[in-house]
């Protein structure tokens, strides 16, 4: 397989170079709703993908809990012999609701909460064709849905009405700048303000509150320090920080499933046919449902539960019917949303094989650059029947956007 | 934009209170008075809220007295506005637990962007009729 070093290396470098981008905001002509889809960008925790799940590859297969996002990729598998290589599990988890609506080709209109949380996946794998032995797969393509339940104060929803909450002492900061000037223009007229109201017809009344609203505005625009421009940026960062701190681990619900496709070669434009068969080029491999449930532990912020379970039917090769495997997980989170170690226990039932086992692990998701998460984890796997253990380990790399990035 | 209202000199303090139609809406506003020799004599600043307390103007002891106020609001939509969302911004008046007229009210399309509102009420006495 052909070395491709640079792979993350510019990964890493494009998300400084967009990570620096300068967020001037002009108040008062700034449109708040736009404003907010370019600053608001909230990465909370790992991304999950159900489609590079069902993938495999991945001793756990609990699909964690996970905040929408407009658009992230998973990789697996990257390292061989201490290179950097192609990853073999590749997968891309988007929200077409948030794609369309930062692209600015849809408005909010207030769906945004219902349709934002839906993500589309896909995933595909290479395996070195003697890989499965005889089945000789060689092609893993994958498509998942996946949809996540949050509370109205966790939600993305919420997040942005605290934010526009926040928002509104700059307003007053302006309010409060206009306001002097329009004392300075009744001064500089020297009208008794009173009186003019009092007397003066409704076109000259308009036209003078007209000339004094335009004067305030360039006059304001003039001003060397406008506190407004200062804040905007400083406040978003401080409400999305104790937003983040503060419902990381808070109750959510996430729905998923995906179907695997697989082929012996990269050739994919024979028709799908899901009847199995000698002459099937690709068949339907798996179908997989997930579903999760994460919430605080203790009533504190730096503690939190997941507890989910998958059923997947599949077959082992192109003739084969239908069977069918599950898993059971319970995970425990302590730390924060950018550094959280985890212990996780998993059972497996196995229709063919009848084997179940326990999976014991401990691991570390870290978001150590913004749009950067390394997920890390070690553990024992544990036949019920035979007490067979064996060793697994398992890094993956997430990266959504970060973020500052702007999409116009 | 600007309406004329009558009080009664003696009959006990004036309290006006603005109103804004909050679910659609974020911001802040100044209210100022002015007494009949264009002196300011009142301002207060506020966040848009769903309850704003009546505010007090000075009382008056003289059927000459005469008052301006003015309602600035810098108000913007809390997400982008739907066709036909308005704003509805009113400035009450009320003498002794009574309205005086019908409110002071300015309307629009509800803005996307930050935008000054204002709304002038001009407070005349009602003149004693003498026999």
């Amino acid at each position: 397989m052909k070395k491709y070093s640079t792979f993350l290396l510019f990964w890493f470098c494009f998300i400084f170079s967009i990570g620096q981008l300068p967020s001037e905001v002009q108040l008062p002509t700034i449109s708040l709703d736009s404003a907010l889809n370019s600053e608001i960008r909230v990465n909370m925790a790992v991304p999950s993908s159900p489609a590079f799940q069902l993938l495999g590859g991945e001793p756990s297969n609990l699909l964690r809990v996970s905040n929408p996002r407009e658009f992230s990729i998973a990789i697996s598998d990257f390292l061989s012999n201490g290179s950097v290589i192609i990853p073999q599990n590749f997968g891309v988890d988007f929200s077409p609701f948030m794609v369309l609506e930062n692209g600015g080709l849809i408005k909010d209109h207030g769906k945004g909460a219902l349709f934002r949380p839906l993500r589309i996946s896909f995933g595909s794998q290479s395996l070195p064709n003697d890989s499965l032995g005889s089945i000789n797969f060689a092609q893993n393509i994958a498509l998942g849905l996946q949809y996540t339940y949050t509370k109205s104060g966790s939600s993305f929803q919420g997040y942005k009405n605290t934010l526009i909450r926040a928002l509104q002492p700059l307003t007053n900061d302006y309010e409060m700048r206009i306001d002097s000037l329009r004392k300075v223009y009744y001064k500089k007229r020297g009208t008794n303000i009173t009186k003019f109201m009092a007397t003066a017809s409704d076109s000259e009344v308009k036209k003078f509150l007209d000339a004094r609203n335009a004067w305030c505005d360039s006059v304001y625009n003039t001003l060397p320090s406008r506190i407004s421009e200062m804040s905007f940026g400083a406040t978003v960062t401080r409400v999305k920080e104790k937003f983040k701190r503060d419902t990381w681990n808070d109750f959510r619900l996430d729905g998923a499933m995906a179907v695997k496709l697989s082929s012996p070669d990269t050739l994919l434009t024979v028709s799908i046919d899901s009847v199995p068969g000698p002459d099937t080029t690709v068949i339907l491999k798996e179908i997989g449902f997930w579903g999760t449930v994460s919430f605080p532990l203790f009533g504190t912020n730096w503690l939190q539960g997941m507890v989910g379970g998958n059923y997947t039917f599949f077959r082992l090769t192109s003739i084969s019917e239908l069977q069918s495997r599950f898993s059971l997980n319970s995970r425990f989170y302590v730390g924060s949303n950018r550094l959280k170690g985890f212990m996780e226990a998993q059972y497996n039932g196995n229709q063919i094989t009848g084997i179940n086992s326990f999976l014991w692990l401990l691991g570390t998701e870290v978001n150590f650059i913004d749009g950067v998460w390394i997920n890390f984890y070690a553990g024992l796997s544990q036949d019920i029947g035979s007490k067979r253990n064996r060793v697994v380990t398992q890094m993956n790399v997430h990266l959504s956007l970060p973020e500052k990035f702007k999409s116009n | 934009m600007r309406q004329f209202l009558k009080f009664k000199p003696n009959q006990g303090p004036v309290f006006v209170t603005p109103e804004f139609n909050v679910d659609l809406l974020v911001g802040t506003f100044t209210l100022s008075v002015w007494d009949k020799n264009g002196e300011e004599v009142f301002s207060k600043r506020e966040e848009v809220t769903e309850t704003i307390d009546p505010i007090r103007l000075p009382d008056s002891n003289s059927e000459t007295d005469m008052y301006m106020v003015e309602l600035n609001a810098t108000i913007v939509s809390q997400t982008t506005p739907r066709e036909g969302e308005r704003y509805i911004m009113t400035l009450k008046a009320e003498q002794s637990g009574h309205k005086l007229d019908d409110p002071a009210k300015a309307e629009g399309p509800l803005p996307s962007t930050f935008q000054v509102v204002t709304i002038i009420l001009v407070l005349h006495p009602i003149q004693a009729i003498t026999t």
